[in-house]
């Protein structure tokens, strides 16, 4: 499908305008497709935007002050805003409950579901063929979970006839975690897994491109979410009126530790300091050509995987140094009842970022049923920083250890300064017995501490709670009940859901994982079902195994 | 069969669930074939398949007090073949010796038992790893409960 201009220049994606929808909607209307919009006058491009903002900035839109202010205004029954994982998982169960692509829009950033994932596993140094930090069973693309992406693997490697491989493979989802390390698959599986499910439900037909910039109630009953696409020669603003939204705009930026964004602003060097999360392939070229002292942070499975990625470049210059800075050290695992997790090397091992009861055992049904606060703490004692056991990360650590080119510095950071030869000085007050204080001489610093997931960073949810007040939960993210509906949003039969990281601390502990956001989508599809939306029928016995079958032949839903 | 815990992660409920379901199917059936063929013994053989069911619930109480002893909560496939193996060997000890209400002791040849036995586990393990979640797909969040 071609794009075309409209008039006052504006570039509309493919996607039926309201006045053009289904215009012979009559009074079988109310399943229909889209429902129709209000008679309106044709639109009249109001360059204004002070006036835009003040009309935005109510709690209560009418949809035809939006027409007239020039705001193109599309109708749909389901939304999903973020256009990420959540938003696929949210989408993909629709689809595959029977609801056709024209009910549903999409407005996200990016054209891929994956590709903002895509880019934090690059920079990370996953590469195509490194393994994601993910179960088997946890398919994007296949939310019945079967086959996993193990069995997969294990054919094809049959089928080019490299037994042991295959074995390995299936020997690991048999014994694991017990015996053998978890399974894991490969990033290059995952992504185009999920790209020809993309293909496979319309994704691209249901997608608009651009940023979310608010969501408001609107006086027909329906919740409006304004977005604002670039290009076309400035930035235009579509409100997509829908009945049902889904929020799911993943981790709003990378986490930048105070000292480190009071370096990069006193010193403006882009090039010694960085967060994993970024672009700093150049800095691994740097210690090839030249050696260096490379200062670690964080004890998470970033951290190890950039850990591996220096060893593997001291294959080509042994000199390269890693001081990894702990701000405590560690002598036991988290304790939860009788159970222990196991410490190594000041690593605690746990196959996934949850143990894995949280996403559908015990767990999940404990934390469920307790109270905010309770939440909290079981969260903090089944969570914190993590990394998987495997096989070739503890060869990497033992070898750094015994040879002496890793060792672990435990404190927190004080000042990093730029040295007048150029490399960094970092000083750190020691957290160890008796204190002190350390000065490193270093040429990088990479923090590996993550991604901020504090709502108000993110300016559509801070615009929100501003707006609605909708209740913060424990660990201060929007809170959802049982079936992750943000039930300050309700509005007639509008209701607002939500999943991903904006919701941490909520009934759920993995939200921000493959297989929560699919276990997120059924519990919200589950009160869909009650409210009779549109098209959507319960996938389940027979009619599930029908549309498995659509899957596994790749026909559409 | 051992097979309750096949949900990865399960709860009491959803292991005696999924267990009473297998037994139902594919257990029902494929007893039913060996009792086709078996016409002297079929009866034996239905009873049979009915005590792996009541022993395996008190069984999943005991596998369920052990879990609660592992840090991820979970049940991994190589626990399930282990607790199958055990099972089956106390049933038939039963079996061999003392015989059950209905199963007279020695009634039930060892070769037979261990067809039959195997044969249903690993159908009700291949349900599990597979089409089971194709046909229930909120079956694995719940811990193995199907209702």
């Amino acid at each position: 499908m071609s794009h075309h201009t409209e008039p006052g220049g504006f570039v509309r994606a493919p996607w039926p305008s309201p006045d053009a929808v289904r215009p012979d909607l009559g009074a079988e209307a109310s399943d229909a497709v889209l429902v129709a919009a209000p008679r309106l006058p044709a639109p009249v491009a109001v360059r204004d935007a002070r006036r835009l903002e003040a009309l935005i900035d109510q709690p209560l839109l009418d949809e035809r002050q939006l027409v007239e202010a020039g705001i193109e205004l599309r109708v749909a029954t389901y939304a999903a805003l973020g256009g990420g994982l959540g938003s696929f998982a949210w989408v993909d169960l629709l689809r595959n409950s029977g609801v056709p692509a024209e009910q549903i829009a999409v407005a996200g950033s990016h054209a891929r579901p994956g590709e903002r994932l895509e880019l934090l596993c690059q920079n990370s140094q996953i590469s195509p063929e490194e393994r994601l930090r993910s179960n088997s069973d946890a398919r994007p693309d296949n939310l019945w979970g079967f086959p996993g992406f193990g069995a997969s693997e294990a054919l094809r490697e049959l089928l080019h006839l490299r037994l042991g491989t295959a074995a390995r493979i299936l020997w690991q989802l048999f014994a694991e975690p017990t015996l053998a390390d978890t399974y894991t698959p490969r990033r290059a599986d995952v992504f185009a897994a999920l790209n020809r499910e993309a293909e496979r439900i319309g994704w691209s037909d249901m997608l608009l491109q651009g940023r979310l910039r608010a969501i408001r109630k609107s006086s027909a009953g329906r919740l409006l979410a304004v977005v604002e696409c670039d290009g076309g020669g400035g930035t235009r603003r579509v409100a997509i009126a829908a009945n049902y939204l889904h929020l799911a705009l993943g981790y709003p930026a990378v986490r930048f530790l105070p000292e480190l964004i009071a370096y990069r602003e006193r010193t403006g060097d882009r090039g010694l300091v960085f967060n994993a999360y970024e672009d700093h392939e150049a800095v691994y070229a740097a210690l090839r050509a030249r050696g260096g002292v490379v200062v670690l942070r964080g004890r998470g499975i970033v951290a190890i995987r950039i850990l591996q990625r220096l060893w593997e470049e001291r294959r080509h210059n042994p000199g390269i140094v890693v001081v990894h800075l702990h701000r405590t050290r560690l002598t036991a695992g988290h304790r939860f009842g009788r159970t222990r997790r196991v410490l190594e090397a000041q690593f605690e091992y746990q196959p996934f970022n949850w143990p894995k009861a949280t996403w559908g055992g015990e767990l999940r049904g404990r934390l469920e049923a307790a109270p905010d606060d309770e939440r909290a703490r079981l969260l903090e004692a089944w969570g914190g920083t993590t990394v998987p056991r495997r096989a070739e990360w503890r060869r990497v650590v033992r070898e750094g250890l015994r040879e002496g080119w890793y060792r672990a510095e435990f404190g927190t950071v004080r000042t990093v300064e730029q040295a007048p030869d150029g490399r960094l000085a970092v000083q750190i007050e020691s957290a160890l017995a008796g204190g002190g204080r350390l000065e490193l001489a270093a040429d990088y610093l990479i923090d590996c501490s993550g991604v901020e997931a504090e709502p108000d960073r993110s300016l559509p949810v801070a615009d929100l709670i501003r707006t609605y007040q909708p209740p913060l939960n424990a660990l201060g993210r929007l809170s959802v009940n049982d079936e992750f509906e943000i039930e300050a949003l309700r509005h007639g039969d509008a209701r607002l859901f939500a999943a991903g990281a904006l919701v941490a601390g909520g009934p759920f502990a993995g939200v921000d994982s493959f297989l929560g956001m699919q276990y997120a989508a059924l519990r919200s599809a589950g009160a869909l079902l009650r409210l009779h939306a549109p098209g959507l029928r319960l996938l389940n016995g027979w009619y599930s195994l029908c549309q498995w079958l659509k899957w596994a032949w790749g026909a559409p839903p | 069969m051992g097979l309750g815990g096949a949900a990865v992660t399960p709860t009491l409920p959803g292991r005696w669930q999924t267990r009473l379901a297998l037994a139902l199917v594919p257990g029902l059936p494929v007893t039913a074939l060996f009792a086709l063929f078996n016409r002297d013994g079929a009866d034996a053989l239905l009873l049979v398949l009915l005590y792996v069911a009541l022993f395996g619930v008190a069984w999943d109480v005991l596998y369920i007090a052990l879990q609660k002893l592992r840090w991820e909560r979970d049940w991994p496939p190589l626990f399930q073949l282990a607790g199958g193996v055990a099972e089956g060997a106390l049933l038939y000890t039963f079996l061999a010796v003392t015989g059950l209400p209905g199963i007279p002791g020695g009634a039930v040849p060892f070769g037979l038992f261990c067809a039959m036995y195997t044969t249903v586990w690993l159908a009700g393990f291949a349900a599990t790893q597979g089409p089971l979640r194709a046909i229930f797909p909120r079956w694995r969040f719940s811990g193995g409960r199907l209702i």
